[in-house]
C-alpha cells in the first residue's frame, strides 16, 4: 500500500515537473513571438518613415489606374490627404497636353523593360504647373499576373528653368557673336553701301549739270535720253542698297526658331551676307549641291551664321595668296542619317596640333576679332545634334560639318521622349531634340 | 584731237559707279577713258600726259593703292586719286605716301570731284614739265667730255681755278678753258646757276 502510494506520489511529481517544463516552454516562445512581433511593428514603422520622410513623391496604383498608395510628399504637392487620394486615377493632376505621353509609358512598361523614366508637367495644389521627373516600374503579384504600378517622382521645376536660361543666354551669345560678325565687316558693308551711294551721288550731279548747261530744251533728245538712263539706274542703286540692308537686318535679327529647309538656301544666303568680302577677295566660288536633297531641320539663322563663320574665315586665309590662286569650294552632300557640309580654301590649312584647338573659345591667329567664332559655330552644330571639325594637314583649308538629314529627324521623333514633349520639342535652340546623344557616329 | 588735252582715266570695278563717274566727268567737258580692273589699266595705258587717274581702292585682284605703287615702281608718275567707299587711316597714309594727289571718299560731291581733278591735273603738268627739265640737264651734262665732267666736280665743290689746275696738273688757262666751256653747254653764266643744275641733276639721279 504504501508502496503504490509512494509510487503515485512520484509520478505526480514528474507530471507536474513536465507539466512546469512545458509551461515555462510556452512562456518562452510566446515572449518570442511578442518580441518578433515588436521587432517587426518597429520594422514597418522604420520602412513607413523612409518612405513618408522621402522628399520624393512615390505613388502606386492598380492595373485600372486607381491610387492604392502615396506618400507624404505626394500627397502634400497635391495638397490632399492619402485617404482622399486613394481610389482617384494617377494621371488626374498630370497636364492635359503630357497626360497622352504619360500614359502611353505606363501601359508600355512590362516585365522585360520595368523602369520609365519620364518628364512631364502636373499640377500643383495652387494650379501652377511644376516640371517633375518620374521614375516607375510595373508591378507582379506573386502568380506573376501585372497588378500595378509605382512610380518616383521629384519636382526639377528649377532644374528646368535653369535650363531654360542657359539656353536662352545660349540663344543670346549666339546672336550676339552675329551682330558683332556683322561688326567686323563694317568695312565691307561700308563699301558695299557707299558703291551704289556714289553712283546715286555721280548721276545726280551730272542731271543736274546737264539741266544747268540748258540741254535740256523741248528738242533735246539726246539729253533726255540721258536724264531717263540715269533716272533709271539711280532707282536700281536704291534698289541694290535696300537689298544689302534688308539682307544685314535679316542676318542680324535674334533667331531662335527651327524650321525646316534645304541647306543650299542657307548656304546662298550666307554667300549673299559675305559678299561684302569675299568680292574683294575671290573672283570664283564654287558650290556643289547637284541634288539639292540636303533637308535640315534647324534655326537656318544659326546655320548662316556657321557658315559665314567658315566663308570670312577661308577668304581671311587666302588673303597672302596671288588673285588666281584664292579658290573657296562649298560642298553640300546628303548622307544616310547626315547633311555634311564641307567648306575648302586654297589657304594654307591647319595643322593636326592646331586643328583640335580652333573651336577653343578666345583661340585666334588673327590680329582683329574675340576668337568665339568657331567656338560658336561647334555649339550651334552640337546643340542641333551635328559635329564640326577641321581636317588638318592636306595641304588646304578644310572644315566640315554634320546636319541630322531630315528623314533621320523624323526618326529620332518617335524615339526621343524629349521629342514627344510638344513644350520641349519646340525649346528655341532645339537641343532637347538631339541631347540624348544617340547619333554619334 | 588735240594732243595737249588731259584724259582722266577711270579705273573701277563695280560698273555702276565707274558708268557714272564717266557720266559725270563727261558732262563736266573733260575727255574720259574708263578700265574695269587696275590689270586692265597697266595694259591699256599709252602713257599720255597730261592726265591723271581716278581708281577705286577695293577691287578684287589689284586694289587701287597697289596700282599706284605699280605705277611708280614703273617710274610711272601720272597723278592719280585714290576713290574709297570706306576711308581707313593706314589706307590713307599708305595712298598718300605713295604719292596719291588725294583721296576721295565715296559718294562725293562734284565739287570734291572737280577739285581733285583740277588739283591733279595741275599736279600732273608741274610733275610733267619738272621731268622735262630734269631730262634736259641730263642730256646737257651728257654732252661734256671726260675732262671738262672732272673739272665741273671740283667747281661745284667751290674749288678756285688754281686749286683745280692743281689738283688736275694743268695749267690755269687750260681750267679756264673748260670752264667756259661747261658754262656754254650747260646754259649758264654763274657757278651758282651750274651748281643748282647739278643739285637736281644728282637728286633724280638718287631717286631712280
Amino acid at each position: 500500500m504504501d508502496s503504490d502510494r509512494d509510487t503515485l506520489e512520484q509520478r505526480v511529481e514528474q507530471r507536474t515537473e513536465q507539466l512546469r517544463r512545458l509551461n515555462a516552454q510556452l512562456k518562452q516562445q510566446i515572449e518570442e513571438r511578442r518580441q518578433i512581433e515588436i521587432d517587426l511593428q518597429q520594422s514597418e514603422l522604420h520602412y513607413r518613415s523612409i518612405v513618408e520622410d522621402q522628399t520624393e513623391m512615390i505613388v502606386r496604383f492598380d492595373s485600372e489606374g486607381k491610387i492604392t498608395f502615396a506618400n507624404r510628399a505626394y500627397c502634400q504637392a497635391n495638397g490632399q490627404s492619402l485617404l482622399q487620394l486613394i481610389g482617384q486615377p494617377y494621371y488626374f493632376r498630370i497636364h492635359e497636353d503630357d497626360r497622352q505621353a504619360v500614359m502611353q509609358l505606363v501601359d508600355a512598361s512590362n516585365k522585360e523593360s520595368p523602369a520609365q523614366a519620364s518628364e512631364s508637367r502636373a499640377y500643383r495644389s495652387d494650379g501652377s504647373i511644376a516640371y517633375e521627373a518620374w521614375t516607375g516600374r510595373a508591378l507582379y503579384d506573386e502568380d506573376g499576373r501585372h497588378c500595378g504600378f509605382q512610380a518616383v517622382g521629384r519636382d526639377v521645376s528649377q532644374l528646368h528653368e535653369a535650363r531654360r536660361k542657359l539656353q536662352e543666354k545660349e540663344l543670346q551669345l549666339t546672336h550676339l557673336a552675329r551682330v558683332s560678325a556683322l561688326g567686323e565687316m563694317v568695312a565691307g558693308i561700308s563699301h558695299e553701301i557707299n558703291q551704289p551711294l556714289a553712283t546715286i551721288a555721280n548721276f545726280c550731279s551730272a542731271a543736274l549739270l546737264l539741266i544747268q548747261q540748258n540741254e535740256l530744251q523741248a528738242d533735246n533728245v539726246d539729253g533726255r535720253e540721258k536724264l531717263k538712263t540715269w533716272l533709271t539706274r539711280i532707282s536700281q542703286q536704291t534698289d541694290r542698297i535696300n537689298a544689302i540692308i534688308q539682307r544685314l537686318k535679316r542676318f542680324g535679327r535674334p533667331g531662335g526658331h527651327a524650321e525646316t529647309f534645304q541647306i543650299r538656301s542657307a548656304i546662298d544666303e550666307a554667300l549673299m551676307v559675305t559678299e561684302v568680302q569675299t568680292r574683294q577677295v575671290l573672283e570664283k566660288i564654287e558650290v556643289i549641291d547637284s541634288s539639292h536633297q540636303c533637308w535640315v531641320c534647324a534655326d537656318q539663322i544659326q546655320i548662316e551664321q556657321v557658315l559665314v563663320n567658315l566663308i570670312r574665315n577661308a577668304c581671311e586665309a587666302m588673303e597672302l595668296l596671288p588673285a588666281d590662286q584664292r579658290e573657296l569650294k562649298i560642298e553640300a552632300k546628303p548622307g544616310n542619317r547626315f547633311v555634311v557640309i564641307t567648306v575648302s580654301d586654297s589657304g594654307p590649312g591647319i595643322s593636326a596640333a592646331s586643328a583640335a584647338d580652333v573651336f577653343e573659345s578666345f583661340v585666334t591667329s588673327k590680329s582683329h576679332g574675340m576668337g568665339i567664332g568657331l567656338a560658336i559655330s561647334r555649339s550651334i552644330v552640337e546643340n542641333h545634334g551635328g559635329r564640326i571639325r577641321a581636317i588638318p594637314d592636306v595641304g588646304y583649308g578644310c572644315v566640315e560639318f554634320a546636319l541630322p538629314a531630315m528623314d533621320h529627324l523624323a526618326q529620332l521623333g518617335s524615339s526621343s521622349p524629349a521629342a514627344s514633349h510638344p513644350k520641349l520639342a519646340s525649346q528655341p535652340s532645339a537641343s532637347n531634340l538631339f541631347d540624348r546623344g544617340c547619333h554619334n557616329e | 584731237m588735240n594732243d595737249k588735252e588731259p584724259v582722266i582715266y577711270v579705273v573701277d570695278d563695280d560698273e555702276d559707279a565707274r558708268d557714272s563717274a564717266c557720266a559725270l566727268i563727261s558732262q563736266m567737258n573733260l575727255k574720259v577713258q574708263e578700265f574695269g580692273s587696275a590689270k586692265d589699266f597697266l595694259e591699256r595705258y599709252d602713257g599720255h600726259r597730261p592726265g591723271c587717274l581716278l581708281t577705286d581702292h577695293r577691287m578684287p585682284g589689284m586694289s587701287g593703292v597697289e596700282l599706284l605703287e605699280a605705277l611708280r615702281s614703273q617710274g610711272m608718275t601720272i597723278s592719280v586719286v585714290v576713290m574709297t567707299a570706306y576711308a581707313e587711316t593706314p589706307l590713307t597714309v599708305r595712298a598718300i605716301r605713295s604719292g596719291a594727289v588725294t583721296l576721295l571718299e565715296k559718294p562725293f560731291s562734284n565739287f570734291a570731284l572737280f577739285e581733285a581733278i583740277e588739283k591733279s591735273l595741275n599736279e600732273d603738268r608741274r610733275q610733267h614739265a619738272a621731268e622735262q627739265r630734269v631730262g634736259r640737264i641730263h642730256d646737257r651734262l651728257a654732252t661734256l667730255s671726260e675732262s671738262e665732267q672732272d673739272v665741273l666736280k671740283l667747281i661745284v665743290r667751290g674749288e678756285t681755278n688754281k686749286a683745280v689746275a692743281f689738283n688736275m696738273r694743268v695749267s690755269i688757262r687750260t681750267v679756264e678753258s673748260r670752264r667756259s666751256s661747261i658754262f656754254e653747254k650747260m646754259g649758264v653764266s654763274s657757278v651758282a646757276e651750274l651748281v643748282q643744275l647739278v643739285m637736281i641733276a644728282r637728286s633724280t639721279e638718287a631717286e631712280t
